[in-house]
């Protein structure tokens, strides 16, 4: 039955029906042909609901926009750029600064990647970058604000894998700042070849020092976030609430940008992802009601154990099966999907549910950029205004960067686990 | 016909192996039956398997009290503050009037009570103390589930209760949110709260059954034969069940403590006297269920007395649930 | 995740047309429009509540028992809520890889048949709601008392408002014509 819960999932996934009617679909055509009631569809669907945790989502996605819609944005750019400006290839590296330190305010990459895509990408095009770079260094660096804390997707998969969604945090935060360096890297090379300009951030250190100081209580979000888990204070969720606090506290007091207007826009634009994100949650819980009722998590697993020797091998499976599933799924969604799974099938190689989540996302979030579905292409393919596959060729050194961060990742515990 | 049997324990829960006796025993007296046994929550938690029993997409559940009260609400009340003077006392109170009052009240709302299995008896978990007397616990903040009896216990007490879901527990005590908590030695085990909370204090201070209900539409299309092997399958499979339970609880204290846990006895009759008000109160709501549960329990319950003049010639001062 | 950030109303079916599509146009704006009260309603009711809560646990060592329960109700309507905004606005996470390939006539029948099986499939969820609605008149929230069903009721609410959405895009489509098929580069995909 799941054979065709699966086909009938993807037949309805090519045809444009959104992911969440699509998992709903599928696992209603396999409960039909079992016979069982489909009064679990509304069952399932309406569990995730009942999370308390889930509620960190809506929370840490309103933070980050209530940040990001001040001036907040501007002044993080020319902090990067009075840091990295002077390099080589300078305003393509306060891309990347920029994407590592707003997401310490933001969970989700395609907010950051449509935030800094439409600041940065126009004026990269001006001082000489193709459209094609500009977009491929901004849809692969939006991707480091899901491993900076807080994440979206570390928190769904601490709630899949039942884990510990600080530990999953701080796990993240060194893979983040690796991705960073390695970028900054490529991006210093590919500008040396095409020789593209420096880009100092004019008036220097007195610009930078008047905004680094306003700027300063948005850069201290992720330090507060990390701090009130770590130090105790308050649980994920209670966190997230925390973060819309202190986010309005800032946007009042300090920016003194805070409108009723801008206020109802954050909720509708909180409401809008929240929904979207939620319904694949959603609909995944109906797909893994079935596949847990076929034990298909549990045969899979003993089919790997069975059929993969050595745990690395396991390893690298899990990797090339969530390549080529995040080349077509959603982070959330792929996430949602293979969790379960994968962390039944670590179990039996002994691989550490935290490292499994950070090697998940990081390698999940390349998908973010590879065609032919990726968010972060998309977006910053279209503020470019050029084609996919364009961005996709002036991307490959970025592939290689993040292939290697994710080998890093899967092979040595030790930058995950502390 | 196909019955599924969920449940939320995990293996080697005595749960989950009286589960996989219950599904052996009905397929040996009920012929063309298979029962496939979910565990760990596979079919939702305990909440959802209740809604799902009634909806008829499960069968059988073997559930919670807490769930469950949420929709009898006088099954809360077993959990009343040191009302079983031990474990067989509840057993018996459970197969007695109580529990055929309970399967009533959970008729009208679409699920028939097949039986009561255990969930032991719960305890006092603390990070960095004993609190073997009522003055001890003042001022703790105290971890309850979303329960209004237990947050009435713990604030007859003096504490700060507050609730919070399970699933944050672990990380709401490691980041020091509560001082403790309190559940069944096997729930504390098995999620590892002991690391966190190494000071465990014996209260003994309120019983929780596992109810094993099944959804009425489904009850009502059986044979009476039918019905008779469920029944005797539910009860079989609980005698097993109380057993493993009860043995659970014993082999973990020095399992425990060898992985560091101090425990020490509670001072029974100072928390039955410290939490007497509590009757009072659930007694004005639930006037005869209150008296009834007393009385089956053999506490007396004469009017002006308060639960602890009651309870005084049961109460032995170890509260250690006797064989 | 979702597309990017779009402020106002839908617009990518260009200017208003007349008569029915007008009036399709104005109650897909109403649907928009309820949608965003309910999402601002309960994120700042949840906000606020989880908020004090942490303050009264900090500055007095107590708690709002029903803080940490109130979401049980809240969430659902939440996501019903955002669940509504995304299809008026088109921002449902899909692959639309297929419509983007296509021109013309065939892309105008992947709109038509990805709205048939959003219908479909949504009113699959509303009737098979049914049995579930009954059972949970009968729980409630523990310290609330508030009965499930008034949280239950926001799947068939949400799964509802997403196939009359869905007819009303068809109905749009109908009477439209082949021109009437949105470009797939303009609606915000994943
Ligand atoms: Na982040
Ligand atoms: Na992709």
């Amino acid at each position: 039955m799941t054979g065709f819960m699966i086909a009938a999932f993807f037949v309805l996934i090519a045809l444009a029906v959104p992911i969440a009617h699509a998992m709903v679909g599928g696992a209603a055509v396999a409960l039909l042909l079992e016979g069982r009631t489909l009064a679990v569809l509304a069952q399932r669907l309406y569990t995730p609901t009942q999370s308390f945790p889930m509620l960190a989502i809506p929370f840490f996605i309103m933070a980050g926009s209530l940040m990001m819609s001040g001036k907040f944005g501007v002044y993080l750019v020319n902090i990067a750029r009075f840091a990295v400006g002077r390099f080589r290839g300078g305003l393509g590296q306060v891309s990347i600064i920029g994407s590592v330190m707003f997401g310490g305010v933001s969970g989700s990459a395609v907010a950051d990647a449509s935030a800094l895509g439409n600041a940065l990408i126009p004026v990269q095009k001006k001082e000489g970058y193709s459209g094609g770079f500009a977009a491929a260094i901004n849809s692969a660096s939006s991707t480091v604000a899901v491993l900076i804390p807080p994440s979206i997707p570390l928190i769904l998969f601490g709630l899949v894998a039942n884990t510990s969604i600080i530990d999953l945090f701080v796990a993240g935060i060194l893979p983040g700042l690796m991705l960073g360096i390695g970028m900054c890297t490529a991006v210093w090379w590919v500008a040396r070849k095409r020789n593209l300009p420096r880009s100092p951030l004019e008036g220097g250190f007195q610009t930078m020092k008047k905004q680094l100081l306003v700027a300063t209580p948005a850069l201290m979000m992720p330090v507060f976030i990390i701090g009130t888990l770590r130090f105790g204070i308050a649980t994920p969720t209670e966190v997230s609430v925390m973060a819309v606090a202190y986010a309005l506290l800032v946007a009042g007091l300090i920016y003194r940008d805070l409108t009723l207007a801008m206020l109802w826009r954050t909720c509708v634009e909180t409401g809008l992802m929240t929904g979207a994100v939620m319904l694949i949650i959603m609909g995944s819980s109906v797909l893994q009601w079935v596949l847990t009722a076929e034990q298909v998590p549990q045969n899979l697993a003993n089919w790997v154990e069975i059929t993969f020797a050595e745990p690395w091998m396991v390893i690298l499976a899990l990797n090339v099966v969530m390549l080529v599933v995040g080349a077509f799924l959603d982070l959330p969604a792929a996430v949602l999907l293979l969790g379960p799974i994968f962390v039944v099938i670590a179990q039996t190689i002994g691989l550490d549910v935290v490292q499994l989540g950070l090697m998940m996302v990081v390698n999940l979030a390349i998908g973010l950029y590879t065609p032919p579905v990726g968010t972060t292409l998309f977006i910053s393919a279209a503020i470019a205004r050029v084609g996919i596959w364009e961005v996709t060729r002036s991307l490959l050194p970025f592939y290689l960067v993040a292939i290697l961060v994710l080998a890093l990742i899967s092979y040595v515990p030790a930058l995950t686990i502390y | 016909q196909e019955v599924t049997f969920g449940h939320g324990a995990n293996p080697g829960n005595p749960r989950f192996v009286a589960a996989e006796k219950w599904a052996e025993l009905f397929k040996a007296c009920s012929s063309d039956a298979t029962v496939n046994v979910a565990p760990s929550a596979t079919m939702g938690d305990d909440a959802e398997m209740l809604t799902s029993a009634q909806a008829g997409v499960i069968q059988v559940t073997a559930n919670s009290q807490g769930a469950m009260s949420q929709i009898v609400p006088e099954v809360g009340l077993l959990g009343l503050p040191f009302l079983f003077k031990d474990l067989p006392t509840a057993w018996k109170v459970l197969d007695g009037d109580v529990g055929k009052m309970i399967d009533e009240r959970s008729q009208e709302a679409g699920l028939k009570v097949l039986g009561f299995w255990d969930n032991g008896i719960r305890q006092v978990t603390h990070v960095s103390k004993n609190v073997p007397e009522p003055a001890d616990i003042k001022g703790m903040k105290i971890r309850t589930p979303p329960d209004e009896l237990r947050l009435a216990i713990f604030e007859a007490l003096g504490t700060s209760p507050a609730p919070l879901a399970f699933s944050e527990l672990p990380s709401a005590l490691q980041a020091g949110v509560f001082d403790g908590q309190e559940n069944p030695l096997t729930n504390i085990y098995s999620s590892k709260i002991h690391e966190i909370t190494p000071f465990i204090t014996l209260t003994n201070h309120a019983y929780e059954a596992t109810p094993v209900l099944a959804g009425l539409s489904w009850w009502e299309g059986l044979d009476d034969a039918t019905k008779q092997c469920a029944l005797d399958a539910t009860a079989e499979a609980g005698k097993m069940q109380r057993q493993l339970s009860f043995e659970a609880d014993e082999k973990l204290k020095p399992m425990m403590e060898k992985e560091g846990v101090t425990f020490v006895e509670a001072d029974r009759q100072a928390y039955v006297d410290a939490t007497a008000s509590v009757y009072d109160t659930y007694a004005e709501r639930y006037p005869d269920l209150v008296k009834a549960l007393r009385e089956a329990a053999g506490q007396s319950s004469g009017s002006g007395e308060g639960s602890s003049s009651g309870e005084a010639p049961q109460a032995s001062g170890d509260g250690a649930p006797a064989q | 995740m979702t597309g990017q950030a779009t402020d106002g109303l839908p617009d990518q079916h260009g200017e208003t047309p007349r008569g029915v599509p007008r009036f399709v146009e104005y109650v897909i704006r109403a649907i928009d429009f309820v949608g965003c009260a309910i999402c601002a309603g309960t994120l700042a009711f949840l906000f606020a509540a989880i908020l004090i809560n942490v303050i009264l646990r900090y500055l007095f060592g107590t708690g709002i028992v029903w803080a940490y329960e109130i979401h049980a109700l809240l969430l659902p309507w939440l996501v019903a809520g955002g669940v509504t905004i995304a299809s008026t606005r088109g921002r449902h996470i899909a692959v639309t890889l297929m419509p983007a390939m296509v021109s013309g006539w065939a892309r105008y029948a992947v709109y038509v048949a990805v709205h048939l099986a959003v219908i479909a499939i949504s009113v699959e969820v509303v009737l098979s709601s049914q049995p579930i609605l009954r059972a949970s008149q009968f729980q409630s929230l523990a310290s609330l008392g508030i009965k499930q069903v008034w949280g239950y009721a926001s799947i068939p609410a949400a799964f509802g408002v997403m196939a009359l959405v869905s007819a009303l895009e068809l109905l749009r489509l109908i009477l439209g014509g082949r021109e009437a098929a949105p470009d797939p580069s303009t609606e915000s995909l994943s």
